[in-house]
């Protein structure tokens, strides 16, 4: 499939899902189908956030950013798994920059803190959501047919030809905001000596 | 560059065009770091000479499609080196992390998206090769033997589009790829491609 006539409303799709806070739980499943899917992809079940607890609402920044950067750490590494391509190293790539970002931010005060990290968190839940699609698709046709290993790399393959053009810009706007803010500079004004260790 | 005179336009495969786009500059490293790919510098010093010849670099629709799929491969392949970590300043033992690699591909990718919009570059989107043609052109790749491949990848379908686009232009073709370069003679022979250079092979002087 061309990229151009690919799946431009996934992630449009991803925007419609919960925005999951580094407090939540994980999410739970209806049957629900959505309107406007227009691939097998698309056609798959949508998430439904569940309620916060109050527990987890009182946590404190430094707690949720450990959090937060554990879960960022392990979708990364999903990532990395993925065969390589260009919206492979889009998503494995921003998320290693959010990581870095998270460890800068340790060393901000909590107002910085909380003021940055619903951004981080929103980006990672788009990013979750690309994974959770696929994932989503692997198992339905696993139920259907007898997947095979080259069943599961070609799904994660079809990542390559999704149009992520909207999660890109998403990024640019991550970037100049942790720039605007002086906590982590943008890709292009990076020294990729000064990146910090994980 | 002899072999390359008195056409009006070249055709460049879409590995050549990411050489020719991959430098990236890090302004606000001291000192200044620019990032290119091996081939980088020979690219560039062909396609300047080209242009200052008044010649036109052109490719098709379908090659250009799968520049950032290309973008990629070349990124991934040439960030890896020790020379890559010497030009981004990092330990030889340490690896390039993603958003690295990922800052140079975004660049690369989109220096190639304005060649759209330089004079001299011409993106053919009218081209598509016959039936018959593409057929010749798939069972001559085929029946290479794998060990005469040697490293090269076999020809891909855009591959084999080029080699068309060229014959039927009667344009030039320049690539690195050695799974079309290696077969130039062979396939100027049996009438199904014009010439085609390989792209290292090329002096720019």
């Amino acid at each position: 499939m061309d990229r151009e006539t690919s799946i431009v409303g996934n992630l449009a799709l991803a925007e419609q899902w919960p925005k999951f806070s580094d407090t939540e739980a994980e999410p739970a499943l209806n049957s629900q189908v959505a309107p406007n899917r227009t691939t097998a992809a698309a056609r798959s079940l949508r998430l439904v956030t569940p309620a916060v607890s109050s527990a987890n609402k009182s946590r404190e920044p430094g707690e949720k950013l450990e959090t937060l950067k554990i879960r960022v750490r392990e979708l990364y590494d999903e990532f990395m798994k993925w065969p390589g391509s260009y919206n492979q190293l889009l998503l494995s790539g921003s998320l290693d920059y959010c990581r870095s970002v998270i460890t800068q931010l340790k060393q901000s005060s909590g107002e910085l803190q909380d003021k940055m990290l619903p951004l981080i968190n929103d980006y990672y839940s788009q990013c979750q959501g690309i994974s959770r699609q696929y994932q989503k698709e692997l198992n339905l046709r696993a139920k259907s047919t007898s997947a095979s290993v080259t069943t599961f790399i070609e799904e994660r393959s079809s990542v390559r030809r999704l149009n992520l053009q909207a999660l890109q810009d998403k990024f640019e706007l991550l970037q100049e905001r942790c720039a605007d803010v002086h906590v982590y500079p943008r890709l292009v004004d990076l020294d990729p000596a000064d990146i910090p260790a994980e | 560059m002899q072999r390359l005179e008195g056409f009006s336009q070249i055709a460049y495969d879409t590995n050549v065009l990411v050489y020719y786009c991959f430098e990236v500059s890090i302004p606000d490293a001291n000192p200044k770091r620019i990032i290119r790919a091996q081939l980088t510098p020979h690219t560039k010093a062909i396609t300047e000479t080209l242009k200052s010849n008044g010649q036109k670099i052109t490719t098709i629709l379908d090659a250009y499609r799968e520049l950032e799929d290309v973008v990629n491969k070349v990124v991934v392949k040439e960030l890896d080196t020790p020379r890559a970590k010497q030009m981004l300043g990092i330990a030889e033992n340490a690896p390039v992390r993603q958003q690295t690699k990922l800052h140079v591909q975004t660049a690369v990718a989109r220096h190639i998206k304005k060649l759209k919009a330089a004079s001299w570059f011409v993106l053919n989107h009218e081209f598509t090769p016959s039936p018959t043609a593409f057929a010749s052109l798939r069972r001559f790749f085929d029946s290479i033997p794998l060990a005469d491949l040697g490293d090269s990848d076999p020809a891909s379908a855009v591959d084999i589009k080029l080699v068309n686009f060229g014959a039927v232009s009667q344009i030039p073709l320049v690539t690195n790829d050695g799974g079309i370069h290696k077969f130039a003679g062979r396939l100027q022979a049996a009438g199904l491609a014009y010439r085609i250079y390989d792209l290292k092979a090329l002096n720019p002087s």
